[in-house]
Order: C-alpha cells, then sequence, then structure tokens
C-alpha cells in the first residue's frame, strides 16, 4: 500500500472535519431539495440543515450531484 | 383502497382535484396519475438536459432511459418523501443521484479496487517547495508518516480498501459493486475508518492543533477535488 504525503494532508484533512454523527448518501437525498432551495433563494441554513453542508464537505458525490440539482432547479424555475 | 375526490362529482371534485399533491396525484388509484406521470417525467427530462450539460452531456435516448429509471425508482420510493422541500426538488435529487450513478459506472467500467491499491499515491507528485520552518516541516512529516502508519495498524480491511480506492478518485458506488455491497456501507466504512484514525491519532497524543496542522479546507477541496476529476487511471 502507498499513500502520497498529498494523500496523507487530505486524509487529515478529511480526519479534521470528522464527526461521531455524520448524514449518509441516502440520509441526504431526503434533505438536499430542501437545502438547495433554500441556498438558492438565499435563505438562511438552519440547523436542521447544517449536517447536509457537513456532508458535502465530506462526499465528492454528493457534491457533484447537488451543483447539477442547482443547475436543474435554476433551470425549471426560469421556466 | 383510497377514496379519491372524483367521486364526489361536479364541481367540488374537481376543486379538490385541483388541491391533490404530487404525491396523491401519483398514487396507485388516483384518476390522474397518467397525467401526473407524464407532467413529472417532462420536468425530469428538462432537469437532467440543465444538470448534465458541459463535460457530462448526455444523448437524448439516455437521458430518456435515465429519465425512465428515475421515474420507477421515484414512484416505488413515493412513501419515503418527507415533504422536505418541493416534490419535484426531491424527485429531481433522486434522478440526478441516477444519472450519476450511470455516468460514473461507464467511467469507471475497466478499473479494478486492486489495480488502484497497486496504483495508490504514484499518481500525484509530492509537494516540493515549502515557505515553512525546518521545525515546522518536520513535525509536518511525522504526522504524515503517522497518518500511513495507522492506516496500516488501526483500519480494517475493508476500511483500507474504501479509503485507498476513494483517495485515487474512485466514487462509492463503484467502490461498492466492487466490493458486493451498497454506498450506504461503503460510507460507513469511510466513515467508521475515519472515526478510527481520529482516535488513534489522538491516543498518540496527537493534539487537534498538531494533528490539523493542514491545508485549509480550500486546498483540501481543491486537491481531493482534482484527484477526482482525473481519476487514477487516466
Ligand atoms: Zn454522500
Amino acid at each position: 500500500m502507498n499513500v502520497s504525503d498529498q494523500q496523507a494532508e487530505i486524509v487529515k484533512s478529511l480526519l479534521k472535519i470528522t464527526r461521531e454523527e455524520e448524514l449518509n448518501c441516502n440520509e441526504l437525498l431526503e434533505v438536499i431539495g430542501e437545502y438547495a432551495e433554500k441556498k438558492l433563494s438565499g435563505q438562511p441554513i438552519d440547523k436542521t440543515l447544517e449536517p447536509v453542508e457537513h456532508h458535502l464537505g465530506l462526499c465528492r458525490e454528493c457534491e457533484e450531484e447537488y451543483e447539477a440539482l442547482c443547475k436543474a432547479l435554476q433551470d425549471i424555475e426560469n421556466l | 383502497m383510497v377514496t379519491y375526490p372524483v367521486a364526489l362529482g361536479g364541481e367540488q371534485g374537481k376543486l379538490l382535484l385541483l388541491m391533490d399533491t404530487w404525491q396523491d396525484r401519483l398514487g396507485e388509484h388516483h384518476p390522474e396519475r397518467s397525467e401526473a406521470i407524464v407532467e413529472l417525467r417532462a420536468i425530469l427530462l428538462r432537469g437532467l438536459k440543465s444538470s448534465l450539460s458541459g463535460r457530462h452531456r448526455e444523448d437524448s435516448a439516455n437521458l430518456e432511459d435515465i429519465a425512465q429509471k428515475a421515474l420507477l425508482k421515484i414512484l416505488e420510493n413515493l412513501g419515503t418523501y418527507q415533504g422536505r422541500g418541493k416534490f419535484t426538488s426531491w424527485a429531481l435529487a433522486i434522478t440526478i443521484r441516477v444519472a450519476y450513478n450511470d455516468i460514473r459506472a461507464r467511467h469507471w467500467n475497466n478499473v479494478s479496487l486492486d489495480y488502484l491499491k497497486e496504483q495508490a499515491g504514484d499518481s500525484i507528485p509530492e509537494e516540493s517547495v515549502s515557505s515553512t520552518s525546518p521545525d515546522v516541516e518536520a513535525q509536518k512529516k511525522d504526522s504524515l508518516e503517522l497518518v500511513r502508519r495507522m492506516i496500516q495498524t488501526d483500519l480494517t480491511t475493508r476500511q483500507q480498501d474504501v479509503l485507498l480506492a476513494a483517495l485515487n478518485g474512485m466514487p462509492q458506488e463503484e467502490i461498492a459493486s466492487q466490493m458486493g455491497t451498497n454506498r450506504n456501507n461503503v460510507y460507513k466504512l469511510f466513515h467508521d475508518g475515519r472515526k478510527a484514525l481520529k482516535r488513534a491519532m489522538e491516543q498518540r497524543g496527537y493534539s487537534r492543533d498538531m494533528l490539523y496542522d493542514s491545508p485549509d479546507t480550500g486546498t483540501y477541496d481543491q486537491t481531493y477535488a482534482q484527484t477526482y476529476v482525473e481519476g487514477g487511471h487516466s
């Protein structure tokens, strides 16, 4: 097994934001619509949605899907 | 069986139907179910077209397939919609996940976990320029060495596999399918692994500050995202 310095740095960065309790990708799917709507309309993100923000900082796939969702919602909004 | 307001007939029935939610209208016995499905499919397709423009552009036959697959998934999971945000936002989130699962599976089609384990770390150049003092550099080097050691000693084989594959940009669905599990379990292995490493490092006397002298989140996002975009296999 071979972990480069840069990858070890990434692991450290991940540890920095690791929490005991985190949303998983499926749980995120249930609330990401609400989160995206609030973000797009400039509304504040309340406590119940904060774990969404945290998960997006850890999970590239959900982050990528969230960006795509925002594009879709903006487009549909502009219909 | 649910009784729908159309059974009331006349203006009262029509008015009540107008108040029905997407969830109601997509329900198995609703008189407008077919119309609702057609409407929703059109919204999903439109959302897919705008979200998959750019580097993930798909041809329209593919988009139709993805929308159909997503629609089935949405209908199957109708009862899980919790009313958090609009129904169409929830449905689009599911659709986009279906789409990306498809795209990622095609992209990572020929890459095995074993191959990634052999390649791990090789594809990324080491940082060579540093503006920090020799002491800070030495401490940083120590902490990186410790991270490497802890990965070997404090993680299970499955946790190591998930971590290494993720560090080399392999998406969770692909890791899951190669490990014979699902994305949720992969996330759990990733999460449990991180918690184990965090505990192990703190137990070895690394305080939060010493351990977490790493680049700020911006740098982390950049390098992590770059690894993901480039993958480990191009
Ligand atoms: Zn995720």
